[in-house]
């Protein structure tokens, strides 16, 4: 299935929606539930952080990739989207980890592995893309998106 | 970890579905053919190391991430 990314459903992220992660993700393999909070008072704002249900210390800040790339299209085996129940790209939502640069004005993007989510089955999973150009550390330069 | 020889053009059968077969041997690299059920995911360690290694890093500068902040710069 080829998935052109959207962004976030306001319904959906609302802060006390729960997504199960039955094989967490890469490096947190026990963290199965995950909730995205929306931190800052701007609804436009376009971060949030995914944070476990299991321990609150564990939380990821995350980006629609839309956000930072105008042609994020993504190839992935339907066979991995039957395994988080997502039969149709309408029910998908992709978000991607954000995490710091040494230069404070910007940040990196993991774009390779993204983050993808069922919204009809509140469940989720972290895949990566092997085979595409895409970068694990994508760099973003603050300010110069609109 | 279960250690096993082969030579070329030998097999390998793992569970009742996967079939690894040794195609070719040349300056220190294997080349390996894989038949398995298109579930089962096959994929480069050395990616998933990376990609561990990088949400690892990314929940450790969540904290010290101040997420309005951030924001602002984004939109500006």
């Amino acid at each position: 299935m080829t998935i052109n990314t959207k962004t976030y459903p306001e319904q959906i992220f609302s802060d006390d929606t729960v997504f199960t992660f039955n094989n967490g993700i890469y490096g947190f393999e026990n963290h199965h539930q995950f909730g995205f909070v929306n931190q800052t008072d701007d609804v436009n704002n376009p971060f949030r952080l995914m944070v476990s249900v299991t321990d609150p210390n564990v939380s990821f800040v995350v980006i629609p990739p839309t956000s930072i790339h105008d042609n994020y299209e993504i190839k992935i085996d339907d066979v991995e989207l039957h395994d988080i129940g997502v039969y149709d790209d309408t029910d998908v939502v992709v978000v991607c980890i954000v995490s710091l640069a040494n230069d404070s004005n910007s940040i990196y993007v993991n774009l390779k592995s993204p983050i993808v989510l069922s919204l009809s089955e509140k469940r989720g999973k972290q895949i990566i893309l092997d085979n595409s150009p895409y970068e694990i550390r994508h760099l973003v330069e603050l300010g110069n998106n609109d | 970890m279960l250690v096993l020889t082969r030579k070329l053009n030998q097999s390998l059968q793992i569970g009742e579905n996967i079939q690894l077969t040794i195609l070719e041997v040349q300056n220190g690299s294997v080349k390996i053919g894989i038949k398995a059920p298109r579930n089962i995911r096959i994929m480069r360690q050395e990616i998933i190391d990376q990609v561990t290694e990088i949400n690892l890093n990314s929940s450790l500068n969540a904290k010290n991430i101040d997420l309005n902040a951030l924001a602002k710069k984004f939109s500006k």
